[in-house]
């Protein structure tokens, strides 16, 4: 809808000027020239669903990165060994945005197999980060040593056998022969402007016997929203 | 369209039918605005509306109705996982194709009755990608989240098993795929373990993306559509043969076709 209003109103009983009607028509053409946020209702995308002429992005632009491996063959990027929080091998993307909300979603295969040295592996924890910051709202794991003890932990640390008790104490940390992993996170306020995201991996103890945990099928969605 | 006014100037004739003329040429106009005639950052989330192409989004969700068992040796062989990637499945009952992986809602036994974990789009489905199509579907991409409880596994000779699960999808309603990045696997202990008599109760989680790129794996984006998709399990033995039974509880499968700027 248009914000101007007609210069002239048409009055009855007013004889009619050309002079007048010109310049209502003026008013318009001068506000088409220059469209904002006013000449639309709310919604109006709605009815441009099918529309060709409305930029592809007008309302959100996707970004994904995606890397599959067999997670049964092959050779598996390794999960730094660290006690800080360190980002995970090939998985960092970069991306241009006007800024904004951005709404990320990442999964992965987690490894974490035991080895002939060392039946035992520590526990991890993971989180998106954002220019290279790790963001705790899409934390997934804890390194509390001293709650939420698992002593009978449903997901395997080796064939046949439970994990040893001395890493029971590991709490909420993840730490299985195999899983999925999932993180979220919805960023507000994203300056605009290029940005790194990428997953991020922090060990909650190390081990001098080795430790042999690997990650991959790789998938990072970003969306985009404006405003 | 470009519309230059035809102004009158005082003194000429003018008809009513010039001055309709005049305001049927605005009217067009209107109806016809270039998009170098809006503002940058004219629309805004109030604007936006809604983004998907299929409306709300297409869920599919167990009804409740209890747990579901899925045996080996019922299957036919359709929950030993055998290869990355296979793009066969059994997808429906009797036995609605083969292959080394089940569709979520397939079980034999159990007080389960629902429905299988199953999404056919509206229509004929979308072409992934905004250019794509003879007719541009305006869809980027479809993203799908998977989540299935695993309650409990059961192998009798085999020594150990990894669940796995994965989202198949279909093009132009006839051939299944696997999503392959979307193949997860879960080492879980089983129930029946001495001393283990607790469910497991794990959370199974797949979040993911069907853009150009993953039709092209199999097909052609241009030409072929996303008919549908749909979540599968198998289970992948480590260690030893014999038989293997799989327990799942609520499952959520979700699709949602997004209009975008294309996926970069």
């Amino acid at each position: 809808m248009s914000w101007g209003i007609p210069v002239h109103p048409y009055l009855t009983g007013v004889l009619f000027d050309v002079d007048e009607f010109n310049d209502n028509l003026l008013t318009f053409a001068m506000e088409y020239g220059s469209l904002n946020e006013s000449n639309w209702t709310n919604n109006v995308l709605d009815a441009m669903q099918d529309a060709d002429n409305v930029a592809d992005d007008v309302g959100m632009t996707l970004h994904w990165y995606s890397a599959k491996r067999d997670p049964h063959a092959g050779v598996h990027p390794d999960i730094p060994q660290s006690l800080k929080w360190e980002t995970l091998e090939s998985t960092e993307m970069t991306i241009d945005t006007r800024g904004g909300k951005l709404d990320v979603t990442a999964s992965f295969q987690l490894e974490n197999e035991p080895t002939d040295a060392n039946s035992a592996q520590t526990g991890l924890m993971f989180c998106i980060m954002l220019d290279g910051v790790p963001r705790f709202d899409s934390l997934l794991g804890g390194g509390d040593l001293g709650n939420d003890v698992m002593s009978r932990p449903a997901i395997r640390g080796s064939a046949g056998t439970a994990i040893p008790t001395t890493y029971d104490g590991t709490g909420p940390a993840l730490r299985a022969s195999q899983m999925g992993v999932s993180l979220q996170l919805l960023a507000e306020n994203v300056s605009p402007g290029r940005h790194t995201i990428a997953i991020g991996a922090r060990n909650t103890a190390l081990d001098t016997l080795g430790i042999n945990q690997k990650f991959s099928q790789v998938g990072i969605l970003v969306k985009e929203m404006w405003a | 369209m470009t519309w230059d006014p035809q102004l009158h100037t005082d003194g000429e004739t003018t008809t009513g039918t010039a001055l309709d003329r005049e305001l049927e040429a605005a009217r067009d106009y209107i109806n016809d605005i270039d998009d170098v005639a809006l503002r940058d950052g004219t629309f805004n989330r109030h604007h936006a509306g809604t983004v998907l192409r299929n409306l709300t989004g297409n869920t599919a969700v167990t009804d409740g109705s209890g747990s579901h068992t899925y045996d080996e040796t019922a299957q036919g062989g359709s929950l030993t996982y055998s290869s990355f990637g296979n793009n066969t499945g059994r997808g429906g009952a009797d036995p609605a194709g083969t292959g080394d992986r089940v569709i979520i809602g397939q079980n034999d036994s159990g007080p389960y009755t629902g429905g299988d974990a199953l999404i056919t789009f509206p229509g004929s489905g979308y072409y992934c990608g905004m250019t794509n199509g003879s007719e541009p579907d305006n869809c980027a991409g479809i993203e799908v989240l998977l989540n299935v409880e695993i309650i409990d596994i059961v192998l009798a000779g085999a020594t150990g098993a990894e669940v796995m699960t994965c989202i198949q999808y279909q093009l132009n309603g006839t051939t299944w795929y696997t999503l392959d990045e979307s193949e997860r696997f879960w080492d879980v202990d089983s129930k029946r373990t001495p001393g283990n008599t607790d469910p497991l109760r794990i959370d199974a989680s797949y979040r993911g993306l069907i853009a150009a790129a993953e039709v092209g794996e199999n097909g052609t984006p241009a030409s072929d559509r996303v008919t549908a998709i749909r979540a599968m399990v198998s289970l992948y033995a480590t260690a030893g043969g014999g038989s293997m039974e799989l327990t799942l509880g609520e499952w959520n499968l979700t699709a949602l076709a997004w209009r975008a700027g294309d996926v970069t």
